[in-house]
């Protein structure tokens, strides 16, 4: 990591702000500032009003990025998220509107509402980190950061993101209920949107890129390898889940680890960290063979984690 | 759509055990082969459709019920037929847990258990191909299950398994050969009492066949040291039927008479062996007229029929199993005795008084005609030559009175037909006559050097007592078709017709035949009877027979000790743990010595992790806990570790060492 940036101390004001907003929800606000400095996306999956968006406001609000917010709908077209070009009578030529995609941090709200079309107009550009319309370019701000939520519940009516697609986000994270104590203090305390206008960024720009620069150099020593490569084996071998992690996959358990490591202003990567952020990073890219038992089924950890020895 | 690589494994196991399980459904309860093949199919489905397999408290129950339903159904679990049910019941259970490797490793030892029980019940070179087959397709499933499921396919797991079996052939073969037996069996297999009675019967009532089922199986086979007799003298007798009831013939005794009838042998004699395949009756087959036989094993009734003895009803036996004895006879050897007792004579005579009054008349005509008895029984052939009778396996029922009814209407029959009217017409006469059952004929067999003879060689003659000459055979069948002795059952098989009769004739398909059979003789001779005497003579001619069975169950042992002790040092060394680091060992001896002061690491635990569950649970070594996790973090993940770390690694280590020791927790 760059010289001079004590990673955790940086981040300490970013994630208190984040847990004044969203509280006690610590450790997914952990996972999405490490998911933002690894440079990947995020998909938020839960209920609706547990404070998915309020979530990805502050993040942009605190980390000082620009923000743009896409309602998916099945009516949505790859245009009204790319944007469009428009004739310019003017200057007799085409110009190309943006879409609300060039933006730094993108909330794509209930990606699961929208045609697949539309849902891979966004996922390309996630991938890609550019737009090309018309046979031209236009290459997304940086950073750029996705988060995507999806309502599990109601699935009339939506198109489910393929295995594939899925892939492009690198960590998948919940919600949940708050415990009754952050709850009542929720019901207390101010109304969130007046709350986070008065939000102010925590990082700047060029630090969060320092970060982010940092993660993919976050040592990393062979005995992890050994591990990583241990768990990724065992989702291969064990025959508990239809198909086992892609090399891909390997790299994003690996970049994630890097990131959590990097809050935590380690300047290594312990096991630890691996385990933190596997739950989050593996859980969408693997699919339980259905022969297994269902009390089983939920507990991932159980399955993969306990069952790998750490070297 | 391709099946998945998970539902291809699942076949291949399902496929594999079916084929194991195959050999038992004819013994099997139809309710479990039912069971069986419902689970398999269910099975595949579910994989398919991803159904969630049933919960433990139903398999729990499942597996109670099958125990309960073999346990109603064959009132014990032990024995072969139960044992064989429960493992294919438990087989079908086991499917609906079946997910992980291991799960499959258990059918397929499931499905070897079932193999070896189906050579337990049939020990046929057939069966034991189909067994071959049977391990080579659950082998083959064995490997398919270890591999991960989307490894790429590194040789296909059937080319994998005959490879593994062909490697264990020359194992085999060398235990098979050297490893002691001892006389005697290791396991008492119950018999099967109600098995189905095929070939020669206790009775012949010639007027209830409406058509003679014919069986091409073996009866026995016959090896003669100096060359088998020719065609016409294969008369081999089982049994004699002397009571006549007007409708069928019956078997007079039972008893080995303890005065054998006197024997005038001339002629060639023969000395050969008899391999006698089960009749599940006590009767022995010999080539007429034995001479000599092993006494232990046999007695000879009073009509020369020989039978086993044994501690069954009657002090006889029922052959359940392949029988081999050794017999000395001599085709021309006549039964001489100066008079028949009168009681036998008068046995010999005797007729129903209301039976065949037709077939009498002829005979007292006949007689009255005849120069003497020899004259007579000439008539009486020639009548059956010139006459419209003739020879047919399908001949029609007969009525009320079976015998003038053939003689003089129908006039169509087999050996059976001609025998019992023969046998009327010289008892009618005042001749003393008897039924002898037994064979007819015989195959060489050129590839094995042996005589083969089929159930289909089942023949039926007469003896008559003649002043001058004794008992003397006489074959009335031979009369009306001299091709049946002549030929024997190709013979038969032609008048007979239809399918069987010509393929008979294709060459190359009784080449075939006669090599099938020389191989299943073989496999008997070589392998199912291979005994301690047989391996003692191969040891000899070996040069090992000195050795003795001690000496070489000691030499097998010491051989397969080295070998594994080999094996197992060569594989040790090939495993051998990578030197570990200083600062590994530091670790391990942390990991240790805490696991003694009863706090062991769980092996997916982080140091990290259990640097603060060992702080949280023993406060006392919290401060060298966290300060060993420290410096071990630091030089085993994090960037640039220095010698020193490693060094203060190994001092820590030890210090936790004694603080837990000293009962820090």
């Amino acid at each position: 990591m760059s010289p001079g940036i004590d990673a955790r101390r940086t981040l300490e004001p970013v994630i208190a702000a984040l847990n004044s907003i969203v509280l006690g929800k610590d450790r997914q606000i952990r996972l999405a500032v490490a998911c933002l400095l690894a440079r990947g996306h995020l998909l938020i999956e839960d209920l609706p009003g547990v404070g998915k968006t309020t979530l990805a406001q502050a993040l942009a609000k605190t980390l000082g990025l620009s923000y743009q917010r896409v309602q998916f709908t099945s009516d949505l077209l790859p245009a009204d998220v790319i944007g469009v070009s428009v004739f310019d009578r003017d200057h007799a030529r085409f110009e190309f509107r943006r879409g609300p995609v060039f933006t730094q941090l993108l909330l794509a709200d209930e990606v699961n509402r929208a045609t697949p079309k539309a849902q891979s107009a966004l996922l390309e550009a996630m991938e890609e980190r550019q737009v090309t319309v018309d046979g031209q370019t236009h290459p997304l701000p940086e950073p750029f950061f996705v988060v995507a939520t999806q309502n599990p519940s109601y699935q009339l009516g939506t198109y489910p993101l393929p295995e594939s697609q899925l892939d492009r986000f690198l960590m998948r994270i919940d919600l949940g209920y708050p415990d009754p104590v952050h709850e009542r203090e929720l019901l207390r305390g101010r109304d969130r949107r007046a709350l986070l206008a008065e939000l102010q960024p925590q990082l700047p720009a060029e630090t969060l890129r320092a970060l982010q620069a940092a993660v993919p150099q976050l040592h990393v020593a062979e005995p992890l390898l050994d591990y990583v490569q241990a768990l990724v084996r065992r989702t291969r071998d064990s025959g508990l889940f239809e198909a086992g992690l892609s090399p891909r996959a390997a790299i994003a358990l690996l970049r994630a680890s890097q990131g959590w490591a990097l809050c935590h202003g380690r300047t290594g990567v312990l096991p630890e960290d691996v385990q933190a952020v596997t739950r989050a990073v593996v859980g969408h890219r693997l699919q339980l063979r259905t022969a297994v038992d269902g009390d089983r089924a939920a507990d991932l950890d159980g399955l993969l984690l306990q069952a790998v020895a750490v070297p | 759509m391709t099946p998945s690589p998970a539902l291809r494994r699942l076949m291949a196991t399902c496929g594999a055990l079916s084929v194991a399980v195959l050999p038992h459904v004819p013994q099997l309860p139809p309710w479990i082969t039912a069971t069986f093949a419902l689970a398999v199919i269910w099975r595949l489905v579910a994989e398919q459709r991803a159904y969630a397999l049933p919960s433990r408290w139903l398999r729990l129950a499942a597996a109670l019920a099958a125990l309960l339903a073999v346990l109603l159904s064959f009132h014990t679990l032990n024995g072969l037929a139960a044992g064989t049910a429960l493992l294919c019941l438990m087989a079908a259970l086991k499917l609906g847990e079946t997910r992980t490797p291991r799960d499959h490793a258990v059918l397929v030892l499931v499905g070897y258990l079932l193999c070896l029980a189906a050579l337990l019940h049939e020990e046929s070179l057939a069966r034991l191909c189909f067994v071959l087959v049977a391990v080579w397709l659950l082998t083959a499933a064995l490997a398919r299950a270890q591999r991960p499921l989307e490894a790429a396919s590194s040789g296909h797991p059937l080319r994998l398994a005959a490879r593994l079996l062909g490697l264990g052939l020359p194992l085999a073969a060398i235990l098979f050969v050297f490893v002691p037996r001892l006389e005697g069996h290791f396991w008492a297999l119950p018999s099967q009492p109600d098995a189905a009675v095929t070939g020669i019967g206790d009775d012949m009532t010639p007027g209830d066949v409406a058509s003679l089922a014919r069986s091409d199986e073996p009866a026995f086979r016959a090896w003669f040291e100096q060359g088998a007799p020719r065609p016409p003298q294969r008369y081999w007798r089982v049994q004699v039927l002397e009571a006549f009831d007007g409708r069928g013939w019956h078997r007079a005794t039972a008893r080995a008479d303890a005065v054998p009838p006197p024997i005038e042998a001339d002629g060639t004699e023969y000395d050969y062996r008899v391999a006698l395949e089960p009749t599940h009756r006590p009767w022995l087959v010999g080539l007429d007229t034995v001479l000599d036989w092993p006494h232990a094993l046999a007695g000879r009734s009073r009509t020369g029929a020989l039978m086993r003895l044994g501690r069954g009803p009657g002090g006889l036996q029922a052959i359940d199993t392949r029988l081999e004895y050794t017999l000395h006879s001599a085709p021309t050897a006549r039964v001489m005795a100066a008079a028949l007792p009168a009681d036998l004579r008068h046995r010999d005579l005797e007729l129903p008084p209301a039976a065949a009054p037709a077939t009498r008349a002829l005979a007292a005509t006949l007689r009255a005609a005849a120069s003497g008895d020899r004259d007579y029984i000439d008539q009486v052939l020639r009548r059956f030559h010139d006459e419209a009778f003739e020879y047919t396996l399908e001949p029609p029922r007969l009525g009320a009175e079976p015998t003038d009814e053939f003689m003089f209407r129908t006039r169509q029959g087999f050996c059976e037909h001609y025998a019992a009217a023969f046998a009327v017409l010289m008892r009618a006469a005042g001749i003393p006559a008897r039924v002898v059952i037994g064979y007819q004929g015989g195959d060489w067999n050129r590839y094995g050097g042996y005589l083969l003879v089929r159930q289909s060689s089942a023949h039926a003659w007469n003896e008559v007592w003649l002043e001058d000459s004794g008992w003397t055979r006489v074959d009335p069948t031979a009369a009306v078709a001299p091709e049946r002795v002549r030929r024997g059952a190709d013979g038969r098989a032609n008048a007979a017709g239809g399918v069987a009769g010509a393929l008979a004739d294709w060459a190359w398909l009784g080449r075939a035949r006669q090599l099938w059979d020389a191989a299943r003789t073989a496999w008997y001779e070589g392998v199912v009877n291979f005994s301690g005497t047989t391996q003692q003579r191969l040891l000899d001619a070996l040069g090992l027979g000195e050795w003795g069975l001690r000496g070489l169950a000691i030499a097998l042992t010491t051989g397969f000790l080295l070998t594994a002790l080999l094996l197992g040092a060569w594989l040790a060394w090939e495993m051998r743990p990578l030197p570990l680091d200083p600062l590994q060992r530091a670790w391990r001896d942390v990991c240790a010595s805490l696991a003694a002061a009863g706090l062991p690491r769980d092996p997916s635990e982080g140091p990290l992790d259990y640097a603060r569950r060992v702080a949280r649970t023993a406060p006392a070594l919290a401060a060298v806990m966290m300060a060993f996790t420290e410096v071990y973090v630091r030089a085993r993940y994090l960037p640039r570790p220095v010698a020193a770390d490693i060094a203060t690694a190994g001092q820590l280590a030890r210090q936790v060492r004694l603080q837990a020791r000293r009962g820090g927790v």
